[in-house]
């Protein structure tokens, strides 16, 4: 077994040939040589395990006794170390790697946004670029001060922000301001206003001082329910709350072609691969990527994602064109309106936060290749909305 | 009865029969497959049989199979392989 000092020397395998074998080995050891694993080969051979160092001076005794020496193996770290620098592209491939695990950790290669609710994670990570917390960022730079003000200047709805880093990873942790914070004074303010031109049929108040009452006509933005409540010395200023039904007038143009296109089967699929690099795309292919009309695009984008979650910026998009084959077809029998009429009503119900249609005149046609309905609808409907009062003075 | 050495007499004052005296060859068997010989004078003959090794009161012969010198240095020499016998042949004998 080889020493690990030893090792670092070197070590050599010798054979040795000699018709006194035994002799030699008293006068090697003598010369104060070390062997190791001492073979008998045959009554004048023996092979063992040297030092390096002691090489020159086993030639020596050697030589003297007329022997013949003969270098079997070399073994050791020297020798690895020695056979190294014989493989450039090995040795620097070994020295980068090295490079690497002292330079990467030094660098920013993921970037987490934690405790954003209403701000998007894109914003965030756009923002965070322009503050220099960007791929390959320097992590001490990363965790200044200056960066952090940086992005409170840049995010106005942040109320704090934090970058932490772990490892390769910089953690961007922020705290969005609320509603209430922003301004709730004013968001105690609020009325209740007409949101159409219309007659109140229902009056219902659950808070606030009315200033409206049933079978009056109130027009678009007029208030209904005020917010303030008069107490003769003071004056309190409330959240208004009522539900106010009341009959109004819509006027409803419905225009649809008679005939539309239909797809009408696949005729192949062709991919196209691009190759995206940070923001940069790389078109692997040789078009334009301009789809025909009668083309359905499907993009796909496959980023390369480390195990732990991580994903690099580099991403393989997959934009598939599938033809279709199109032909015109005729939406319904011609001369018959009910569906028009029903589609009509379907989209004025949507409209309504609740209500109903009451009555309804319409006048239908066909002009140049199209439908046409005209039609006045008497409905039944909410019509207040609840409106704060810095909104009403903006409207204004 | 030969008088006993000078060292020999230390050893038995301070009661140290199973430490080396100074200066002596030592034998060592651990289990049936390795040997070590401390202080030893170079080794005499050697095969797979049998290796003899010069010590400063005569040469000891270690008999058996597949003997390898496991180590040899100028302080120690250790011996391996399945042991079958150790011999001690004195120098006057």
């Amino acid at each position: 077994m080889m020493h690990i000092f030893d090792s670092f020397q070197g070590c050599l395998t010798v054979e040795i040939t000699n018709a006194a074998p035994e002799i030699l080995l008293h006068k090697l050891n003598q010369s104060g040589i070390s062997m190791r694993n001492v073979q008998y080969l045959n009554a004048l051979t023996v092979s063992f395990e040297i030092k390096r160092r002691d090489y020159g001076k086993l030639r020596q005794i050697a030589e003297k006794s007329g022997s013949s020496t003969k270098t079997l193996k070399s073994n050791g770290i020297y020798w690895n170390v020695k056979r190294l620098l014989f493989r450039p592209v090995l040795l620097s491939g070994i020295i980068g790697l090295i490079l690497l695990t002292l330079f990467l950790p030094t660098r920013i290669l993921f970037v987490d946004i934690k405790g954003n609710e209403r701000l998007s994670t894109s914003l965030i990570l756009e923002k965070a670029e322009l503050c220099g917390i960007n791929f390959g960022a320097s992590r001490r730079n990363v965790r200044s001060e200056a960066t952090k003000n940086k992005l409170l200047s840049l995010l106005p709805e942040l109320r704090w922000a934090g970058v932490n880093t772990y490892g390769c990873v910089a953690q961007i942790t922020v705290q969005e301001k609320s509603d209430l914070q922003e301004g709730a004074v004013a968001d105690k303010i609020r009325h209740v206003v007409a949101a159409k031109d219309g007659i109140i049929s229902e009056l219902t108040i659950f808070q606030g001082s009315a200033q409206c009452k049933v079978g009056q006509a109130v027009a678009k933005g007029q208030i209904l329910v005020s917010g303030y409540i008069d107490h003769g010395i003071s004056l309190e200023a409330t959240c208004a709350d009522a539900e106010i039904m009341g009959y109004t007038g819509n006027v409803l143009s419905t225009v649809t072609p008679i005939e539309r296109l239909v797809r009408d089967g696949r005729a192949g699929r062709e991919t196209k691969y691009q190759l995206l690099l940070g923001k940069k795309l790389i078109n692997l292919g040789k078009d334009s990527g301009i789809s025909d009309v009668k083309c359905v695009r499907m993009y796909e984008e496959r980023y390369l994602t480390l195990p732990g979650g991580f994903r690099l910026p580099v991403a393989l998009v997959l934009e598939q064109s599938i033809p279709y084959a199109l032909h015109t077809k005729c939406v319904e029998d011609p001369g018959d309106y009910a569906w028009v009429k029903t589609a009509a009503e379907d989209y004025l119900q949507s409209q309504m936060l609740s209500g109903e249609i009451l009555h309804s005149n319409t006048l239908e046609g066909i002009d140049d290749g199209l439908y046409t309905l005209y039609g006045t609808y008497q409905c039944r409907e909410i019509i207040g909305r609840i409106r704060s009062e810095e909104k009403l003075i903006a409207d204004e | 009865v030969k008088k006993k050495s000078y060292w020999n007499r230390i050893a038995d004052a301070a009661q140290l029969h199973s430490e080396p005296l100074p200066g002596l060859s030592f034998v060592e068997i651990a289990s049936d497959c390795r040997v070590l010989i401390e202080r030893h004078q170079g080794v005499m003959k050697y095969d797979r049989q049998q290796i003899c090794v010069k010590t400063t009161y005569g040469c000891i012969l270690v008999g058996g199979c597949n003997l390898v010198l496991t180590e040899m240095t100028h302080a120690q020499l250790v011996i391996t392989g399945r042991i079958e016998s150790v011999l001690l042949k004195r120098r006057n004998g």
